[in-house]
């Protein structure tokens, strides 16, 4: 692969199991180089499938997996996989290796040299931020389940991959060490300019993570966009399923107020509560209820909208949402 | 005659069918698991082939002991090791076999998926993941497919392999407590030492961590 991070093509890609189980069908779409793309869906939907195509895990019955345009079943598998990062859920790491050892696998599977090969696991420790010095010497047993998933990460990322891998890698830990892990894993990747496939069935995890999702149901692609897309408008009934348990929460989270404001009916009156675009929908509310006003304007990109009524806003955040 | 008086008497003689119990059983058990580890680490690869050998190999299991001797000593037409050495082989193979395959298989799927994903070849699975961590179990199956031999080897006396069931036979010819005596108790003595000595090995080759 070459230096930069490439573009994963998917370009209607199906696969019919020898059984007669179709886990895809006719699935389409990419991913820009360099950007960070959570497939969503429940279980048995294919998302998994997916990104196994990527590495070979699988093979297509129809269509193409291309990186920067070439199909990966022209490259060979071995030293493509070499190529990519890969994490599982659990971690997948092997419970007889100490910590570096685990990390330093792909560098020593290219046939990097003793003193390349250390350099390389000092430094992923470090990025994932489980100090060599501190965790390098313990087995996969002495960490705690946080610790084993950066292990895992700074395994993936040892070799300097340019496209990772990730599936489910934070379906195993509790929610609040989940969050903490999922703001950093974005960091990590923005940090070191990777593609990302990110399999997950958390919602909530798609939205911290990700640039694009993409809603995979029964082997189909339901629904391509960004959060704010998916959250705000759903494609069909399949796509607003996915978020409606959660809609009101991932709506106040992760939506700016610009976001909201642009699809408000305005309202007549005047208000002197004026709030900045950029402010998420959950802060923006708490600001207009403490302003004492029910109406505000917004300022975005220069211009001022509205005045909105308060009440609209819930309106267009609860629309969907039962 | 004393208990003292009667180990002098026996000394040698029990030194020499000693001798022969332990290359009796030391010949089956190197033929076994220079068969049964590679066999078992092949099968794995042919799940349904595995399969069907472990059943024959359960099959043999169900022979009593003296039956496959018998029966052995009919058609290889011949008494003493040969047969001796063949039927102790087919019963050891069985636990070996069965353990190695259960072994490899005890991997955990994530481990061996993320082995593969990260671009190991399978041979660099079985021999850096898969076996490291079977080894716990492979040497169950080498511990039980040895107290067996050793135990089932006084049989082999009956046609005429020698060793220590010698000893046990005479005793019973002659209702002689002491005599069978005699046989059991190095026999049992031998088993106990072998169990510990490859259980001190298994856990010399048992990486920590384990699966």
């Amino acid at each position: 692969m070459s230096d930069r991070a490439p573009e994963v093509a998917f370009a209607g890609v199906s696969l019919r199991y020898p059984n007669g189980v179709q886990a895809l069908n006719d699935v389409t779409f990419s991913v820009p180089a360099g950007s960070i793309c959570a497939l969503m869906g429940g279980s048995g939907s294919g998302k998994t499938t997916l990104l196994k195509l990527v590495n070979r895990m699988e093979r297509t019955s129809a269509g193409d997996v291309s990186l920067d345009g070439r199909p990966v079943d022209s490259s060979d598998p071995v030293m493509l996989r070499r190529s990519i990062g890969y994490v599982i859920q659990e971690g997948g790491l092997f419970p007889h290796w100490t910590a570096e050892r685990n990390v330093g696998l792909v560098p020593r599977l290219l046939g990097c040299d003793q003193r390349t090969s250390d350099e390389l696991v000092t430094s992923a420790m470090d990025l994932a931020r489980i100090p060599r010095a501190e965790f390098g010497r313990r087995r996969p047993d002495q960490l705690s389940g946080g610790q084993r998933q950066r292990v895992a990460i700074a395994r993936a990322i040892a070799a300097r991959p340019r496209l990772l891998l990730l599936d489910e890698p934070f379906g195993a830990l509790d929610p609040a060490i989940r969050a903490e892990m999922q703001d950093e894993l974005r960091a990590l990747v923005k940090r070191l300019g990777c593609t990302v496939i990110l399999v997950t069935h958390d919602i909530a995890e798609a939205f911290a993570v990700a640039d694009r999702i993409v809603l995979i149901d029964h082997g189909r692609l339901v629904q391509i966009g960004s959060p704010v897309e998916i959250a705000l408008a759903p494609s069909d009934a399949v796509a607003a399923a996915f978020t409606a348990k959660q809609a009101l929460e991932l709506r106040l989270r992760h939506l700016r107020l610009a976001d909201v404001a642009v699809n408000l009916p305005t309202c007549d009156g005047t208000s002197n509560t004026e709030l900045s675009g950029e402010r998420a929908v959950a802060d923006a509310l708490g600001a207009i209820a403490r302003s004492g006003d029910e109406r505000f304007t917004v300022l975005h990109q220069g211009r001022r909208l509205g005045p909105f009524h308060r009440r609209a806003v819930w309106d267009l955040l609860q629309r969907g949402t039962a | 005659m004393t208990w003292s008086a009667f180990l002098v008497a026996h000394w040698a003689d029990l030194w020499w069918r000693f001798g022969e119990h332990v290359a009796l059983c030391a010949c089956t058990l190197s033929a076994a698991c220079l068969i049964a580890l590679p066999l078992g680490v092949w099968l794995t690869r042919l799940p349904r082939t595995a399969g069907a050998v472990l059943g024959l190999c359960s099959v043999v299991q169900t022979v009593p002991s003296l039956a496959l001797l018998g029966f052995l000593m009919v058609i290889t037409g011949r008494i003493g090791w040969v047969p001796s050495v063949l039927a102790l082989f087919l019963y050891a193979l069985l636990p070996i076999l069965r353990n190695t395959i259960v072994g490899l298989g005890t991997t955990p799927p994530p481990v061996r998926q993320a082995a593969t994903a990260l671009g190991m070849t399978a041979d660099q699975v079985l021999w850096q993941v898969s076996l490291p961590l079977a080894m716990p179990v492979v040497f169950a199956g080498l511990r039980t497919a040895a107290v067996w031999t050793i135990g089932t080897a006084t049989l082999c006396a009956f046609i005429g392999a020698g060793g220590l069931g010698v000893f046990i036979n005479r005793g019973i010819e002659t209702v002689d407590a002491r005599m069978v005596l005699l046989g059991v108790v190095p026999a049992a003595t031998l088993a106990l030492v072998v169990d510990a000595l490859f259980a001190w090995c298994g856990r010399r080759l048992t990486p920590p961590g384990g699966p």
